[in-house]
C-alpha cells in the first residue's frame, strides 16, 4: 500500500516493484537525487515512508506514554504530519552523518522517526496548552474566522524564521559568555533562571544590586550587537568581504 | 536645546580650523629639507593628504601639497608603506569599534577614556587615508612623458597601500554601528572632509546620523518589558527610524523576543541533533527542574526511536 497522495498517474507499478528491491539507504539516496534533478520523488518517498509506518506508531505510543495522553487514532495523523515535515524541511536537513557517532553514516529511518517523535511531542504539548488555557466561548472556539486562518498561515510561515531566530539567540549568548562572562552570568540568572529581580540576582551572584542592574543592561546591549552582526553574516555569504 | 544630530555636523568647529592651521605649519617645518626616513615620510604624506582632502573648508591647498610631496623621497614613501602592518592596524581599528561601543555603556571618566581611545584609533585610520591621497596626488600631478623611477616607485607604493587598506578595513565597515556613541565627533570630522571623500572615510561617515541606535543599546531598565521600550518617541528618532533602512534592519535583527521562557520545539530538535550550544542545553536542564511541561518534553525526547 502506498501513502495517500503519493501514487500519481504515470507512476507504473513496475517502479514500485523496483523500489521494493532497494534498501532504505538506497531508496533515500534515490529520493534525494530525484529531487535534486527537479523531478517528483513522491512515489519513491511514499514507498520508503510506508516501510517506516509501523515503527512510527511505536514512537508515537512511547511519547503518548510519556504524556499519558493521546489515542490510537493520533498515530495516522502524526505519521502524515511527520511525512509532511520530512518533505518540507527534513530532506534538506538530513546530512547522512550520525550525531551520536561522528564519522558513521546516519540512518534515514532514524532521522524520520525523530521527526515523528518531535511531531508527537509538539502535538501533545499543544494539547496540554489548550487544556490548561482558560475556557473560551464555545462559538468563538469552533468558528475559524478568516482572521484566525490568516493568523495560522502566518504562524506556519514564520516557524522557520522563529527556529532560526532562536538558534541565533543562543549563538549570540555563547559569544557573550566567551567575551563578557560576568554579564552573561547576570543575564543567565536574570532571564534564563527566571529570577527577573535584581535583588535576587545580586544575591545569587554575590554582587550589589546596582552591579546586577549594570551587568544585565550591558549584557542586553552586547546581545543586541551580536545579533545584528550575526544577521550581517547571514546576509553576506562571505564574512571576510570588503563590505 | 541642542540641535538634532543630523545637522550639528554641518558646522565646522573652530577647533578643526585651528587644527589644520597647525597642520600647515607642521608640514612646512617638516619639509624644510628632503624627507628620507620612512616614519617622517609617512607623517608628511599624512599631513599633506589631510590638507588635500579638506580643500573645501581650507581653500586651495595645492601649493602646500605640491611643495610637501616633492620633498618626500620615493624610497622613503615606499619604506613607510612597507612598514604598515595590515593585521595590526585591523586589530587596532576593531578595538576602536569595541571601545566606541563600550563608551555607549559607560558613564563619566570611563566613557571619556573609551571615547578618547576610539577617536585616536579612527584618526590613525584617517591618517593612512590621507597618506594614500598624497601618493595619489603625486601620481596625478606628475605630468606627461616617460615615467621616472620616482613615479614608478610611488605607484608601487600606492598600489601596495591600497591593498593594505582594503585588508585593514575588511569586515569592519558593516560594524560601523558600534561607532554611534561618538557620532557627534564623527560628524564634525566628516563635515570637514570634501564631499567626494566622505563616503570613503567610513570611519567618520558610516552610520554617523544613526544616533537612534544609542537608545537601542542603552537600556534604562533591565526588565524584559523595557527591551522594546526604545526611544522612538523623540521627534528626531522617530523621523530617523522612519527613513533609515539600516536602523530598521538593526532594530529587527536585535530583537530579544527570543530570550527563552521555556524549552522550545526548535531547542529540542537542536539538542537531539547535537546542534544545541552548551548554554542552551544547560538552560533546558535548569529550566525543566521548575517546569513540568518542559521536563515532560525532555523525558519524551529521551525516548528511543528504534
Amino acid at each position: 500500500m502506498v501513502v495517500d497522495g503519493f501514487l500519481r498517474p504515470g507512476i507504473h507499478s513496475d517502479h514500485l516493484a523496483a523500489y521494493d528491491k532497494l534498501t532504505d539507504a538506497e531508496l533515500f539516496d534515490f529520493v534525494v537525487q530525484t529531487r535534486t534533478k527537479g523531478q517528483d520523488p513522491s512515489a519513491a518517498l511514499g514507498t520508503l515512508c510506508e516501510r517506516w509506518r509501523k515503527a512510527a506508531g511505536v514512537v508515537v505510543r512511547r511519547v503518548q506514554a510519556s504524556y499519558r495522553a493521546g489515542s490510537p487514532d493520533d498515530e495516522g495523523e502524526l505519521y502524515q504530519e511527520a511525512v509532511r515535515k520530512l518533505i518540507e524541511r527534513g530532506l534538506d536537513q538530513f546530512h547522512g552523518q550520525s550525531e551520536a557517532h561522528p564519522g558513521k553514516a546516519a540512518s534515514p529511518k532514524t532521522f524520520f522517526l525523530r521527526i515523528v517523535k518531535h511531531a508527537a511531542i509538539d502535538a501533545y504539548r499543544r494539547q496540554r496548552e489548550l487544556l490548561d488555557a482558560p475556557a473560551k466561548d464555545d462559538e468563538e472556539d469552533n468558528r475559524e474566522s478568516p482572521r484566525q486562518i490568516a493568523y495560522a498561515i502566518n504562524l506556519s510561515k514564520r516557524a522557520a524564521e522563529r527556529d532560526e531566530a532562536q538558534s541565533l539567540y543562543w549563538t549570540a549568548y555563547d559569544r557573550l559568555k566567551a567575551e563578557h562572562p560576568n554579564e552573561a552570568g547576570a543575564w543567565d540568572a536574570y532571564h534564563h533562571q527566571d529570577l527577573e529581580d535584581h535583588e535576587a540576582c545580586a544575591k545569587k551572584l554575590g554582587i550589589t544590586v546596582a552591579n546586577s542592574y549594570k551587568r544585565v543592561s550591558r549584557a542586553q546591549a552586547y546581545l543586541r550587537r551580536y545579533l545584528q552582526e550575526l544577521m550581517d553574516e547571514g546576509s553576506d555569504p562571505s564574512p571576510d568581504s570588503d563590505d | 536645546m541642542s540641535p538634532p544630530p543630523d545637522v550639528d555636523g554641518d558646522t565646522i568647529s573652530p577647533e578643526i580650523q585651528k587644527r589644520y592651521a597647525e597642520t600647515r605649519r607642521e608640514l612646512e617645518t617638516s619639509t624644510q629639507s628632503t624627507v628620507t626616513g620612512a616614519k617622517e615620510a609617512g607623517r608628511v604624506l599624512a599631513l599633506a593628504g589631510d590638507l588635500w582632502r579638506r580643500r573645501d573648508i581650507l581653500g586651495d591647498t595645492t601649493r602646500d601639497v605640491v611643495l610637501a610631496v616633492d620633498k618626500v623621497e620615493a624610497q622613503a614613501a615606499q619604506a613607510f608603506v612597507a612598514g604598515v602592518d595590515p593585521a595590526a592596524e585591523h586589530k587596532k581599528l576593531a578595538r576602536a569599534l569595541d571601545d566606541a561601543f563600550d563608551s555607549i555603556l559607560e558613564e563619566g571618566e570611563e566613557r571619556a577614556l573609551y571615547t578618547h581611545s576610539a577617536e585616536m584609533a579612527l584618526a590613525a585610520r584617517d591618517a593612512l587615508a590621507s597618506a594614500r591621497a598624497a601618493l595619489a596626488f603625486a601620481l596625478d600631478n606628475a605630468g606627461g612623458g616617460a615615467e621616472s623611477n620616482r613615479l614608478a616607485t610611488l605607484r608601487t607604493a600606492k598600489t601596495e597601500l591600497d591593498d593594505k587598506l582594503s585588508k585593514i578595513d575588511r569586515g569592519l565597515v558593516k560594524k560601523a554601528r558600534c561607532l554611534v556613541g561618538i557620532n557627534q565627533a564623527r560628524r564634525r570630522e566628516s563635515a570637514a572632509l570634501d564631499a567626494s571623500e566622505r563616503a570613503m572615510a567610513w570611519w567618520w561617515s558610516a552610520r554617523s546620523n544613526c544616533d537612534f541606535l544609542v537608545s537601542l543599546y542603552r537600556s534604562e531598565e533591565g526588565a524584559p518589558g523595557a527591551q522594546t521600550r526604545l526611544d522612538v518617541t523623540s521627534k528626531h528618532n522617530a523621523a530617523h527610524l522612519a527613513t533609515c533602512e539600516d536602523c530598521q534592519r538593526d532594530v529587527e535583527a536585535s530583537s530579544l523576543a527570543y530570550t527563552p521562557q521555556h524549552v522550545t520545539a526548535s531547542s529540542l530538535w537542536r539538542r537531539q541533533h547535537g546542534e544545541a550550544t552548551q548554554a542552551e542545553v544547560a538552560f533546558m536542564d535548569t529550566h525543566a527542574k521548575s517546569c513540568k511541561d518542559c521536563q515532560r518534553a525532555l523525558d519524551a525526547l529521551a525516548q528511543p526511536e528504534e
